[in-house]
């Protein structure tokens, strides 16, 4: 008899999520099913505000990407004010959104993923984790923490407060940089580069050892995400790209307002997750997985043609080579990208702190409502981010879409997890270091599910009623 | 030094309760011996305020779901005020960290090991919006008679 095999990571704060494994006759895996289980109504919550007021909204979605967000929001506000943004105001908040992209990658790798990667998939679970990384990696447990403190310190110099900050506005930023702000954050960089190259060594010289999950990990698929007009990595403005397996650009640029004729957003009876897809490779299919692409680090790296600082092109260069003349398709190469990107988001910071204007203080154009519709995309440490605001003539929200980095992988970590599951699980004799490799193919895209979950309107409701054994007695829908 | 960690979603109704209870606690005992920090949620980096030279106790204030919570109740269960150890646990693929591994963080990373509570406050109400339930407001002011007491004992 057919089996479902659940796994039910639980948190409050970041949602309710939980994975079934579905078993066929013979015992081996159907298909396993990422399932978002708790509804999140964002983006009614937010019909009826001013635009101006959505930042302040968004940022407050999550505790791990409020700054991307709030950035997102504010270039959507931006839009509806029709105004330029002065350049010294875009590039403090690109050091705030690097200053993200360090806390975030380095809370990812060092203090989530590294048990698994360091410790080894199958090692004692009473010890797999950070308790266990300190007592064999202490100096780089504490590297680890240094690292994701510079991150959020830096948000915190630049922006008054590492988290919910109000800085970042429509128009531009509240206040300018100062040079005792500007020296705190220098002071700060030789040691996140010391840091950095040190995992980045320390993960190629094992990347060996993970032969076998490469290869689980790895499939066809596309890859999308922003690059600069000239088609360099990029994580603040830019155009959204979008590659196939081979890195043969598909789109080579779309414009932000422009998303909706390329992005269509499918739902599944069985989470709250949207799935978006590119739809000119539509019509959607989970079960084919058509249309599926990957963003985040790993779709970052393989849309663009170069990164555009040298130590990060110096990886990149390496990074390539995986792919052997393609992208690089196997997700466990999230990880690598990660650990590139924080390198990136730390010579760009230095970069951009040595421009002469970087102290100039017109950092805010002012205007009202100018257009009734504004996107704003940005890039996200797990991927792209797009807010979607249409507002009445008075600023007031009529309506909004948030198109989240985590939705946009939504296939791709369910096409992950089937892989791991067939390849480890036959029968339901399954040990816990089996159901951690699953839950590790979605850990591997760091996924935030604070902000992901919101497909108002378009949920039907299904209810699964399971035997003792786990076997489906009865399954009833609605919506 | 007593370090007071209030964590939680304010734009998540109850689960704006643990910071709350912090400002309220500082509101009544003024910054004297107290370091109040309100947070989303936990992260690494609080390891570092934890193992603060002068950090002598640590309280973590949280939301907590009450048994057969609904919106309505008017008494909601006892505030739990619970001593922690140091323990690390295995990650799921949340963001969040729980107060007994950063307790470890502090611990193994840095040596201090500070006496730690977890001050869990019943909540009922965790959908999308600002402002608390009536179970929360109860729980509430509950907990902050609780938090008063124990301070006073550790200061004792």
């Amino acid at each position: 008899m057919a089996k479902k095999i659940h796994i039910e990571p639980v948190t409050r704060i970041e949602g309710h999520a939980k994975i079934t494994i579905q078993l066929d006759d013979t015992g081996a895996v159907d298909e396993a099913r990422l399932h978002v289980v708790e509804f999140r109504a964002f983006e009614k919550f937010c019909i009826g505000r001013p635009f101006y007021e959505m930042p302040g909204i968004t940022n407050r979605i999550c505790g791990i990407c409020p700054t991307s967000h709030a950035l997102a929001s504010v270039k959507a506000g931006d839009s509806i004010m029709g105004v330029a943004v002065p350049p010294t105001a875009v590039k403090l908040r690109e050091i705030m959104n690097w200053g993200q992209f360090v806390q975030s990658h380095a809370l990812s790798f060092f203090h989530l993923s590294a048990p698994d990667l360091l410790l080894g998939f199958d090692s004692d679970p009473a010890t797999r984790n950070v308790m266990g990384l300190i007592q064999k990696y202490p100096d780089l447990a504490r590297k680890g923490v240094r690292l994701r403190g510079i991150g959020q310190e830096i948000i915190r110099i630049v922006a008054d407060k590492s988290i919910h900050q109000a800085w970042a506005v429509p128009g531009g930023v509240r206040e300018p940089l100062t040079a005792e702000k500007r020296e705190a954050i220098r002071a700060m960089l030789p040691e996140a580069f010391e840091t950095i190259e040190t995992a980045l060594n320390l993960l190629k010289s094992n990347l060996d050892k993970f032969a076998e999950e490469v290869k689980i990990y790895d499939f066809p698929s596309m890859f999308a995400g922003l690059v600069t007009p000239a088609g360099g990595l990029e994580h603040y403005d830019g155009l959204m790209r979008f590659v196939d397996t081979h890195r043969k650009i598909i789109e080579p640029g779309i414009q932000n307002d422009k998303y909706r004729d390329y992005i269509e957003e499918a739902s599944e009876s069985w989470s709250y997750l949207k799935f978006p897809y590119f739809k000119s490779q539509g019509p959607y299919n989970f079960k084919e997985s058509a249309g599926m692409y990957r963003v985040g680090p790993l779709g970052r790296l393989n849309v663009c043609d170069y990164a555009g600082t040298p130590r990060a092109d110096r990886e990149l260069e390496q990074f390539r080579r995986l792919g052997k003349g393609g992208a690089v398709t196997s997700g466990f190469h999230f990880h690598y990208a990660r650990l590139i990107e924080i390198l990136f988001a730390l010579e760009k910071i230095e970069e951009t702190l040595k421009d002469k204007d970087i102290l100039d203080d017109w950092v805010r154009a002012e205007g009202g409502v100018n257009r009734l519709k504004g996107v704003g995309m940005t890039e996200a440490p797990r991927g792209t981010l797009i807010h979607d605001y249409t507002v009445d003539r008075n600023g007031l929200i009529t309506d909004v879409n948030l198109v989240v980095s985590t939705g946009h992988n939504n296939m791709a970590m369910n096409r992950t997890i089937t892989n791991i599951a067939k390849q480890y699980i036959k029968g339901d004799n399954i040990s816990e270091g089996i159901l951690n490799r699953v839950e590790h193919g979605i850990r591997a895209f760091d996924p935030c599910l604070s902000c992901s979950t919101h497909a108002v309107g378009k949920m039907p409701l299904t209810i699964e009623l399971l035997a003792p054994d786990g076997s489906m007695l009865k399954e009833i829908s609605r919506g | 030094m007593i370090l007071i960690i209030g964590y939680g979603n304010s734009l998540r109704r109850d689960d704006g309760a643990g910071p709350a209870l912090a400002r309220t606690v500082k509101e009544r005992c003024g910054d004297g011996d107290l370091r109040v920090l309100e947070a989303h949620q936990l992260a690494p980096e609080l390891a570092d305020e934890i193992a603060a030279p002068d950090v002598t106790a640590v309280h973590f204030m949280d939301a907590s779901v009450a048994r057969d919570a609904n919106q309505d109740q008017e008494v909601p269960e006892g505030v739990e005020i619970r001593k922690l150890d140091s323990k690390a646990l295995t990650q799921s693929f949340g963001h969040h960290f729980d107060p007994s591994t950063l307790l470890a963080y502090a611990e193994h990373l840095y040596g201090k090991h500070p006496q730690a509570w977890l001050i869990s406050i019943p909540c009922a109400d965790f959908d999308f919006g600002e402002g608390f339930s009536d179970a929360a407001r109860a729980s509430l002011a509950s907990a902050e008679e609780k938090v008063l007491e124990l301070l006073s004992r550790l200061k004792a």
